[in-house]
């Protein structure tokens, strides 16, 4: 936004002018839009603090009211914006219907969160929102598709205050408010009654119109329930009003619903509430839900019990009452304990003498003591059982240890896999991250591993299951791994799985989130092999074996998987892999490997582009990401002329998308592959041919580009590049001086990377004592910074210092 | 870590400390408690699949729970944990989108809103939140604070107001400041 700073002079420091801006800034922000240049000259006599103070009203605005009026999303015209959140904007908005006008309350998905799984969180609230008919919930009118793809909720449009503000306004006695709250649990309970829990019931989701008609909003993170009445996706939700079991990510219920209402009757009430109020409050929020309210209607019937005077069901537990309530509770787990070693334990002495002929019947009481004792597990968490007392896992393996693994079902191998993947989990706690945890946790996945594996031999139908299950060890014992110092090798065996995982599975869902685990470990992988290269250098032995496999898959992939139904994600996945796996592979010492995979990566990526995909510029993009690194491997190995010919196919394509998509990420592209399209040239002779293609890297550096977002740090990047372009002719540190100079200016603190950009700009245009002063600057700066920041970005950091120390170091 | 060295005696004093003012106990803070909370920001991160999404809430809570029921550690109350935890918060998203890697840009810059930590999770932009937060810090680090509070944890300005002592008309007032300077530095 430049309108802060339109000639390009020194933006005022703010720090000067701090409390001014704050006042100034409160004063015109409360004046109409008209009325505020006004206002502030009134009220300050420096225009450039005006001028900056309006600048920040702006962005306020902007910021807050992302589409403007009057524009049409589907068939609805924008009238003004209701909210806003993270996910999306409600706008008010109308339409035509015949001759009468509707006006709607328009949800639409922001721009940022336009994933799949955000879609998919919108389809299901779509979908939920469908299957409910109740005055108290608002109804969903329409649903679709914007023209630029944006999916949109067209909903019933009520007008009416927050639940706390309307009690406020109304001045409402606790009677009145408890009649409220009865009308919100009557449409909880409906959706209840649909098998769809809310999960984020709390007073600003809930309506009430000037008629005093209650309204809830909000079903974006509500559930289906499971036909088991339980759902345990993790859930986003508001600590204030979320029920513990929801808060851990455990499994929800109607029960996790109760709570929230009860954290809801607890503020309408007030501290004035009575004590019955306060303990039927108190029900709702018990942290068992077995102790709450079994449904929202028995909580509705004890509020009007005590509405019409009658004693409540809620009494106050005694401590006695507690105390019974605990043994019972623990006695009931012992017993469930017992029951299964007894289970496991006479089936290991059955199969020690007769393993062979163990029946079924009895593989499948060791099957429900395990299940059970799984749930139980589930419901008291898995801490409880990873104290030595109760750790009934270390147990149940030295059982089943005894017993012929070929008599355990996959269903069985699949259970003790998840528990001991809990169980790995909970070693890795807090303060006990001492090298014999992190063994004992390591030991527990591995025992998991070893479940799923052979779980995996028997699987039929449920394979799927266990390659998901096996991929997500993999990644469990690969970050211990690094966690406990083994380096970054440690991902190295996670590949298999994920390879595996990658092509066993033909759904989209689970290739879209293997590419993304992938994605994410070449990218861990990838990023650290620019300065640690050497801990890759012990060449991975299944990374090789890997790229032996029939890996050029992703054109019938892509065959297979229609392009539409998978979302793209699938098609996606495979050239995403090769190419990913080829980098590593070729920066890993493996050029031939990675060439093949890259090639293949690369022909793929130029099928999809040439296709009739309705987006080929991500294909172009990729394609030439491909040929770049071919053209890497080319020129690591000298093929001068080769590698001229890759980077110049890559420059081409990378120029055909930044032509379309003027975006900074693709200008640096398309920089740095003229840069790479250059430097081969120089090593050819031709630096005549290289002087213009150098000179417009350069331009685009300083104008576009690039990883820079701020103008400091674009200034800074130009000026580096001005000083370490190839060929020499395309230097320019006069310019390079200037922008240096220029980014230490621009940047609200003393930044220690610019000032060391700016002290060997200085030093190369003999500007020696300059160039000093800089440097010493830059360098007690670095020392202020690192002791605090080493803690976390140690590596990069440190490694930032060091090249920055080293460069002034060679200079002197 | 050594064991050695962090005993939770240490860490209560050194939470203590900082939340009687000295900031300075914030760093070794981080070094006692970062490598756990980071871990279940990565456990919790796969779980979240496909879109390895964070949750704060689920998160803090998780790490809050671990701490607290292992009788490790005694937080006096609960104000001086969110505030810890909206800070690990912040230094998490940066430690990701570090790790996410610049080129994965999405051109557009972060808005500051209050699901902000598992919108935008690993976008590279959130670098240049940390660094448009850091220079707000060196200006004013009450709204930085709040800002970390009202965004990273997504808390309500209710909730901030509470647990920074302020009244809700301030917070409302010095955020809306904060936030607008904050979007303007991430505009350029």
């Amino acid at each position: 936004m430049d309108s802060a700073n339109p000639t390009g002079v020194n933006v005022i420091s703010d720090a000067t002018h701090w409390e001014e801006l704050q006042r100034l800034f409160d004063l015109a922000g409360a004046a109409p839009a008209a009325e505020r240049e006004r206002v502030l000259v009134e009220a300050c006599g420096d225009a450039e603090v005006r001028q900056r103070v309006m600048a920040l009203l702006d962005v306020s605005e902007q910021t807050v009211e992302a589409r403007p009026q009057g524009q049409r999303i589907g068939p609805y015209g924008i009238i003004g914006t209701i909210g806003s959140g993270g996910v999306g904007t409600v706008y008010c908005a109308e339409r035509a219907i015949g001759g009468a006008v509707q006006r709607v309350a328009l949800k639409v998905l922001a721009p940022h969160a336009a994933g799949a799984s955000f879609i998919d969180r919108f389809a299901r609230e779509q979908e939920i929102l469908a299957t409910l008919d109740h005055p108290g919930i608002t109804r969903l009118l329409d649903a679709g598709l914007a023209e630029n793809g944006q999916p949109y909720l067209a909903m019933e449009l009520v007008d009416g205050q927050h639940l706390t503000a309307y009690c406020k306004a109304h001045t409402l006695d606790i009677p009145a408010r408890l009649a409220l709250f009865l009308d919100i649990c009557g449409a909880v309970e409906h959706a209840h009654q649909s098998g769809v829990v809310h999960l984020d019931l709390k007073p600003s989701n809930i309506l009430v119109t000037g008629a005093g008609v209650v309204k809830l909003l909000d079903f974006g993170t509500a559930k289906l329930l499971q036909p088991d009445g339980t759902f345990t996706a993790p859930i986003m939700a508001t600590p204030a009003y979320a029920s513990p079991e929801q808060m851990r990510g455990e499994a929800v219920t109607k029960a996790s619903d109760v709570y929230s209402l009860g954290a809801v009757l607890r503020e309408l009430a007030g501290q004035g509430a009575e004590g019955d109020v306060s303990t039927i409050a108190r029900k709702c929020m018990r942290g068992d839900p077995r102790e709450r309210y079994a449904s929202v209607a028995a909580l509705a019937a004890d509020i009007e019990r005590y509405v019409q005077g009658r004693p409540v069901l809620a009494r106050p537990q005694t401590l006695v009452y507690r105390a019974g309530k605990m043994a019972r509770r623990h006695r009931w787990n012992l017993a469930v304990a017992g029951l299964s070693m007894a289970a496991i334990a006479g089936v290991a002495e059955y199969s020690s003498w007769k393993s062979a002929q163990a029946s079924r019947q009895q593989v499948e009481i060791l099957r429900q003591s395990v299940e059970s004792e799984y749930a139980a597990m589930l419901t008291y968490g898995s801490w409880f059982y990873s104290a030595p007392e109760t750790n009934y896992l270390d147990r149940v393996r030295k059982t089943v240890e005894g017993i012929d693994p070929k008599l355990l079902t996959p269903g069985l191998h699949y259970i003790l896999g998840t528990s001991y993947m809990s169980l790995g989990r909970t070693y890795w706690s807090p303060y006990q991250a001492s090298r014999l945890m992190v063994d004992e946790s390591a030991r527990a996945y591995r025992t998991a591993m070893e479940h799923f594996r052979m779980g995996l031999a028997g699987a039929g139908d449920t394979r799927r299951a266990f390659v998901i299950q096996i991929s997500e060890t993999a990644m469990r014992l690969a970050e211990e791994g690094v966690e406990s110092g083994q380096g970054l090798q440690a991902y190295a065996p996670a590949f298999g799985p994920l390879i595996d995982m990658l092509h066993a599975p033909r759904d989209a869902s689970t290739l879209a989130a293997a590419g993304a685990d992938f994605d994410m470990l070449s990218d861990r992988l990838g990023k650290k092999t620019a300065w640690r290269a050497e801990e890759l250098r012990p060449a991975p032995a299944n990374l090789r074996e890997l790229a032996a496999m029939p890996l050029s898959r992703a054109t019938d992939l892509a065959a297979v998987e229609n392009y539409q139904n998978s979302k793209g994600m699938a098609s996606v996945a495979m050239p995403l892999v090769d190419l990913q796996l080829g980098r590593l592979l070729a920066e890993s010492g493996h050029p031939e490997e990675g060439r093949r995979l890259l090639e293949s990566a690369s022909a793929a990526c130029d099928a999809h582009r040439k296709s009739a995909l309705p987006d080929a510029a991500p294909w172009t993009s990729r394609f030439a990401g491909a040929q770049a690194q071919l053209g890497r491997i080319d020129e690591s190995e000298g093929q001068n002329a080769r590698a001229l010919e890759r980077y110049s196919t890559a420059r081409e394509a990378i120029e055909e998308v930044h032509k379309t998509q003027k975006q900074p990420y693709y200008a640096d592209r398309v920089a740095v592959a003229r840069m790479n399209a250059a430097r081969m040239l120089v090593r050819l002779g031709r630096s005549r041919e290289a002087l213009p293609l150098a000179r417009s890297a350069a331009d685009l550096f300083r104008e576009e580009a690039s990883d820079a977002r701020t103008p400091a740090e674009r200034l800074e990047l130009a000026a580096y590049y001005l000083l370490t372009v190839e060929p020499r002719e395309a230097r320019d540190p006069k310019a390079a001086r200037n922008a240096a100079a220029g980014a230490v200016e621009r940047s609200a603190r003393r930044m220690p990377s610019y000032l060391v950009t700016l002290a060997v700009a200085e030093f190369m245009n003999g500007q020696n004592e300059k160039a000093e002063a800089d440097a010493s600057e830059a360098e007690a700066l670095y020392r202020a910074i690192l002791p605090s920041w080493s803690i976390l970005f140690a590596g990069a950091e440190l490694a930032e210092a060091r090249r920055a120390f080293s460069s002034i170091a060679l200079l002197h | 870590m050594g064991e050695e060295t962090a005993t939770p005696g240490d860490i209560t004093i050194l939470l203590k400390k900082w939340s009687e003012g000295q900031p300075q106990a914030l760093d070794p803070l981080f070094e006692l408690l970062y490598p756990q909370l980071r871990f279940i920001a990565g456990s919790m991160m796969r779980q979240e699949r496909p879109g390895h999404l964070l949750q704060p809430t689920g998160m803090v809570n998780e790490f809050y729970l671990k701490l607290v029921q292992q009788k490790r550690l005694q937080f006096d109350d609960r104000e001086h944990f969110l505030s810890l935890a909206a800070r690990f918060m912040r230094r998490i998203l940066v430690d990701q989108a570090r790790q996410s890697g610049s080129r994965k840009r999405s051109g557009t810059p972060v808005v500051l809103t209050e699901d902000l930590s598992w919108v935008a999770a690993a976008g590279a932009e959130m670098l240049d939140v940390d660094r448009a937060l850091e220079e707000l810090q060196a200006l004013d680090e009450r709204k930085c604070r709040m800002i970390e509070l009202r965004y990273f944890l997504g808390c309500t300005a209710e909730e901030t107001a509470e647990l920074m002592g302020l009244g809700k008309a301030t917070v409302d007032r010095e955020l809306k400041f904060a936030r607008s300077w904050v979007q303007e530095r991430l505009s350029r």
